[in-house]
């Protein structure tokens, strides 16, 4: 009877899992001859609806399987054409005119023409739009100031903005203004398919065209044919979520992986002696982490706490140990490989010191007790956060100040951040469009200090820092704006509003056999031009 | 039939408190969870729809019925992170739990019986003492250092990430998530290959507990029973060792063992959370680990409420089993 | 003290396991007592910056080639993690937290386990179907993943910390005095105490409890050891104290991206762990064999 019941209770085991193929349409076999290239990663994509795309790991399969108008040119933050072949701006910067590009299509056929851009675009931005489902919190940061777009004839988009906006171009280039295909959306909606249903058969009219989907196991791409700029030469790309540093390593020296981003620091030393490994790394990257003050809340509110603070550092330290010198010390927010970033300011040397003694200027001779938070999880521009928080709670020690190192998880802080209940709390920010005002203006104008959602965590609200950051945004002279943006920083410095601590490299490990990889300063991985040999 | 009736009713109100217990403990983690399904960017009129959709602004006894109303149906809800249907998850994930917990299971007994049967024959002597120290061992060490020391050992030999290579895999096409089972059904020897491979390092670290426990159990069970009147009875009628341990002695040592590995299902099914974290073993154990960190609630839920439901179900067939093997358990009689 | 006292006494000092046992534990708090004067490390005036210089620096027993020179010229019996921390120092040091959150984890699981144990084991009834039924259902989730969520809900801390794992061994805590208590109270003087109109509590700790002390001793000490694998592993998974504090499984989740790089700075920790628990679990071993009757047939 046991028996029985066992048997039974298997059966019904077995039944009641379905294997990975009835959710996925079938695995794939392998195919000799077929040039597969596997990247591994360690997270899965959380959707590949590029309007609704937030996390780094969606848009690493986004940018392969879509196109946008103009892109990224390879190596730089230069816009190049696209999917657009020219534009035009009206005289008061408010009406910008596209041509699109002849003989693009969409992975399912249809022909990549000036409704599918409006239904793009529209899409995100009218919310009584038959397709707006999703939060598109991308839109309001990027295209705020587009009113209306049109499609005066097949080949030809008109954006109309309601006021001059510099990063407009830029911001043209990036992952969440890709081209999606209004065929497929109209497809799937009448074959029953909910919110859910493009990001699991998502078309675009990139070089990629997407295949299969099982999630946490394999994400995989394949070549598409008819691409107008030229079939890959890749026939297919797999994407793999392996959580573990480690572990990922092993697979690519193994050989089981062709490519990994997500190093420890610890092991890049070591990675460059390896035969069989090419490292591709950029130092430093567009990113910056820093360590953000809330002004709102004393001590903290009076500068010569903050500059104590930051003299108590040794960031050529920090650069060159815990990031094992895979990060170069910052002196501005801005980080140096955009335009604008004001070098001619001094790096802030270590002078315990010279902080005790602001710190007994600010009335706190003993110093005071306080926190420093950190979060759980390694971010690009922070791969040790836990240790480099122990750092900073142990140099700050050295000064008097005795904080408390303060974790969580990622969710959480953000939102306790946002609403200024942190003393001091670490974060970062990496480049979105190459332009100054995604760092400056986004972390440091006192338009974002809004308390709930606040991404000038700093909570820094100076007026003047404020207007020459509104101004450079409708700034369209570039050295003029240049000026305005060096201007800007250095108030900032002597505010001290936020320790700007490093500037991270990217790092990606290829195999030697993969060939015609280039990073990108976005850290944007295309495998358009990439071949195995 | 009336007692296993009996013994299933009785667990019910265990898993009808269960569930209750995991549903407060899962509303009672700090945390929005509506703010983790809106992303980092969004509103705070977006997130207050997402609360309203997902009914998390509802009272508690309402979430719960209709919590329990979904359970029954087998609808574990959508999980926050990978938006994908959480059954669907543990159906592809469970398995590789079961795989993981069941080798362990079977190298403690392979390895721990014949081990604490050669201790129990020759008490006190070179071999007796040295594996008893090497069980004391094995319970004190925390399975996540095993495993690493177990990487560092052999990791250059013995792959420690994930169940099989994705080219054998994806020649594989697995129909089922037991990859092993599958792979020796469909006598598809390299496939078999590979996923035991895989296997090995990650069982062998979570077996340890497990088998310096039996190892134990079965040495001083096997103790017992050689003491007894009737085991030195059968010697003294010139049975040989071999057949008195094999017939007489091992089948009675069986049922502090059986047992024991009941007990052990709870210990394999919680350091499987450990192991799976090391080893990148794509099982429920670190799934639910994850998702607590992310406050994915249906996740953790159904996870939580998996793993306490295996450990009642397989205690009730350790007890059913139990009564099998000896018979002198009286099956109507209980407490 | 009574003869059989001093005979129980006797045995015990007697036995190898509890000698050992309690050799290790001793040596071990003695070492943690002494870190500072021992290693030259010292947690609480640690300077970052020239710690820094010292950073992953192999054990002195290890292959030291191609160490600058000045770094060469210290030694570091176990080495030092990415911090710059002198690993034996900070795992010494260690102890205090391990030792601590394991005896007052384990005070607590006394703390409640006990009023639970005495109460369902002597009075029976509703009460005791309602205690042992919620136990089955806490005993149904792996202890380390109940803790997990305890401190999910409480809140990361030192003291939540202590409280998840001293909580989860409550169930066993009960189960085994309420198993005692039912057996003592069978016996004669305790129905004899019964007979005699003495009240409950009296009878509960007057005879009853005292003789159902020897097994919770035993199993006491065993979950002392226990107490600490979880706190490891609570600290493991990142669920510990805040991160900086010497507690070993924080120590190895920390320096597990060193794994190949410097394996010192997670195998060290992980060498503490089982010393010290081997320690008390060779104790607790001994301890029943002495002093708990019904198991030492052998």
């Amino acid at each position: 009877m046991i028996r029985t019941l066992a048997a039974v209770v298997a059966v019904a085991l077995l039944a009641g899992c379905p294997g990975p193929d009835s959710q996925g349409g079938g695995t794939v076999g392998t195919t000799p001859g077929l040039k597969t290239f596997v990247f591994g990663r360690g997270q899965e994509s959380v959707t590949l609806d590029p309007a609704n795309a937030t996390d780094g790991e969606s848009v690493k399969v986004i940018v392969n399987v879509f196109d946008t108008l103009v892109r990224y040119a390879e190596g730089s933050t230069q816009v190049e054409p696209c999917l657009a072949t020219s534009w035009d701006v009206s005289e008061d910067r408010l009406t910008w005119t596209f041509t699109l590009r002849e003989g693009a299509t969409f992975h399912d056929g249809t022909p990549v023409d000036a409704e599918a851009v409006v239904f793009t675009m529209e899409r995100q931005r009218d919310p009584a739009h038959e397709f707006h489902q999703g939060e598109f919190v991308y839109w309001k940061d990027q295209f705020g100031a587009v009113e209306k777009v049109e499609a005066p004839d097949a080949k030809t988009v008109v954006f109309r903005l309601s006021e001059p906006f510099v990063p407009f171009l830029q911001n043209l280039a990036m992952f969440s203004a890709s081209i999606v295909s209004p065929a497929q959306f109209k497809q799937l909606k009448q074959a029953g398919g909910g919110e859910e249903a493009f990001t699991n058969a998502p078309v675009g009219s990139g070089p990629f065209k997407f295949k299969e989907w099982r999630r946490n196991e394999a994400l995989i791409l394949e070549a598409y044919d008819d691409y107008w700029g030229g079939r890959p030469k890749l026939d297919e790309v797999i994407f793999r979520a392996i959580p573990d540093n480690s572990s990922r390593l092993q697979l690519l020296k193994k050989g089981e992986l062709h490519g990994m981003d997500g190093i420890n620091p610890a092991d890049v030393g070591a990675l460059e002696e390896e035969a069989e490994i090419e490292l591709h790394t950029l130092r430093p990257g567009s990113n910056t982490a820093y360590l953000a003050f809330n002004n709102l809340k004393p001590p903290f509110d009076d500068a010569r706490v903050r500059r104590a603070c930051a003299l108590a550092l040794n960031l050529d330290k920090i650069a060159s140990s815990l990031y094992y010198g895979l990060a170069v010390p910052a002196k501005n927010l801005l980080p140096p490989t955009i335009r604008g970033h004001n070098d001619a300011l001094p790096a802030r040397p270590q002078d315990r010191e010279g902080a005790k003694k602001l710190l007994a200027e600010a009335g706190f001779p003993d110093g005071f007790e306080t926190t420093v938070w950190t979060m759980t999880n390694p971010r690009p521009y922070m791969p040790q956060p836990s240790k480099t928080a122990q750092y900073v709670k142990n140099a700050l020690a050295q000064i008097g100040v005795k904080a408390e190192v303060v974790t969580k998880e990622w969710s959480s802080y953000l939102e306790e951040v946002e609403k200024a209940e942190h003393d001091m709390a670490f974060m970062g920010w990496s480049s979105d469009n190459g332009d100054a005002d995604n760092f400056l203006y986004v972390l440091l104008s006192k338009d974002s200090t809004e308390i709930g959602s606040a991404s000038n965590i700093s909570f820094y609200r100076s007026d003047a820092v404020t207007e020459l950051l509104v101004k450079a945004r409708q700034e369209f002279d570039l050295s003029k704006r240049d000026a305005l943006y060096q201007e800007a920083q250095a108030l900032i410095y002597e505010d001290t509003p936020m320790i700007p601590l490093v500037h991270n490299a990217l790092v990606i490990a290829m195999r030697k056999s993969v060939k015609g990889f280039k990073i990108h300063p976005l850290n944007e991985l295309r495998f358009h031009k990439v071949d195995l040999e | 039939m009336r007692y296993l009736l009996g013994r299933l009713f009785s667990i019910l109100p265990v898993l009808l408190g269960v569930s209750l217990l995991v549903f407060l403990l899962v509303r009672a983690i700090p945390g929005d969870p509506a703010r983790n399904i809106a992303g980092e960017r969004a509103s705070a009129e977006l997130i207050e729809q997402i609360r309203a959709e997902h009914g998390f602004d509802r009272p508690l006894p309402v979430q719960y019925l209709t919590f329990m109303g979904r359970l029954s149906r087998g609808d574990f809800g959508t999980s926050i992170q990978s938006r994908q249907s959480v059954s669907g998850e543990i159906a592809r994930r469970f398995p590789a739990t079961i795989e993981l917990a069941l080798s362990a299971i079977l190298l403690a007994t392979l390895i721990g019986v014949p081990l604490g049967i050669a201790a129990s024959l020759r008490p006190n002597s070179f071999l007796d003492a040295g594996s008893m120290a090497a069980a004391l061992l094995g319970v004190s060490v925390p399975v996540f250092c095993l495993g690493y020391v177990l990487i560092l050992a052999v990791g250059d030999y013995l792959p420690y990430a994930g169940r099989m290579d994705e080219a054998v895999l994806r020649e594989f096409a697995p129909r089922t998530s037991f990859y092993v089972l599958e792979a020796a059904l469909r006598l598809n020897g390299r496939a078999l290959f590979n996923a035991l491979s895989h296997l090995l390092l990650p069982a062998l670290a979570l077996s340890s507990v497990p088998l310096a426990v039996v190892a134990r159990i079965t040495r001083s069970s096997m103790l017992e029973v050689l003491g007894q009147d009737y085991v030195r009875t059968a010697k003294a009628k010139g049975l040989s060792q071999r057949a008195v341990v094999l017939k007489h002695a091992l089948r009675n040592a069986l049922i502090p063992i059986v047992t024991v590995l009941g007990i052990q299902t709870g210990y394999l099914l919680g350091g499987a959370v450990l192991t799976e974290t090391v080893f990148s073993w794509p099982g429920m154990g670190w799934f639910v680990v994850q998702a607590i960190g992310e406050r994915d609630y249906p996740v953790i839920q159904a996870g939580v409420l998996l793993f306490a439901t295996t450990f009642v179900l397989v205690n009730l067939f350790v007890d059913l089993a139990y009564s099998k093997l000896d018979p002198r358990v009286q099956l109507g009689v209980t407490k | 003290m009574s003869a059989d006292d001093r005979h129980t006494l006797r045995r015990l000092v007697r036995h190898r396991g509890v000698q050992i046992g309690v050799a290790i534990v001793a040596l071990w708090v003695l070492l943690a007592a002494l870190a500072t004067p021992l290693t030259g490390y010292d947690h609480s005036a640690f300077d970052p910056d020239t710690a820094l210089d010292y950073q992953n620096v192999p054990p002195s027993w290890w292959d030291r080639a191609n160490l600058p020179p000045d770094v060469e010229a210290r030694t570091f019996l176990a080495g030092t993690d990415d911090l710059g921390h002198d690993m034996f120092g900070l795992v010494l040091y260690g102890t205090r937290y391990s030792l601590t959150i394991g005896f007052l984890a384990v005070a607590i699981s006394l703390l409640v386990g006990i009023p639970l144990g005495l109460v369902s084991g002597y009075f029976g009834g509703w009460l005791d179907t309602l205690i042992m039924r919620s136990i089955d259902v806490v005993m149904a989730f792996p202890t380390i993943l109940l803790a997990i969520c305890i401190v999910t809900v409480l809140g990361q801390s030192l003291v939540n910390l202590m409280v998840a794992v001293g909580l989860v061994g409550v169930p066993g805590i009960a189960r085994q005095l309420r198993a005692e208590v039912l057996r003592v109270k069978q016996l004669e003087f305790v129905q004899a105490a019964q007979a005699l109109g003495f009240g409950n509590t009296r009878i509960l700790f007057g005879h009853v409890f005292p003789n159902c002390l020897a097994p919770i001793i035993v199993l006491a000490t065993l979950s002392t050891a226990t107490a600490i694998l979880e706190t490891a592993g609570l600290g493991f998974v990142g669920l510990g104290p805040e991160p900086g504090t010497p507690e070993w499984g924080l120590i190895i989740s920390e320096n597990r991206n060193l794994l190949t790089q410097a394996p010192w700075a997670v195998l060290t920790p992980g060498v503490a762990i089982v010393i010290l628990v081997l320690g008390f679990n060779l104790l607790g071993d001994g301890l029943r064999d002495v002093l708990d009757p019904r198991l030492k047939k052998r």
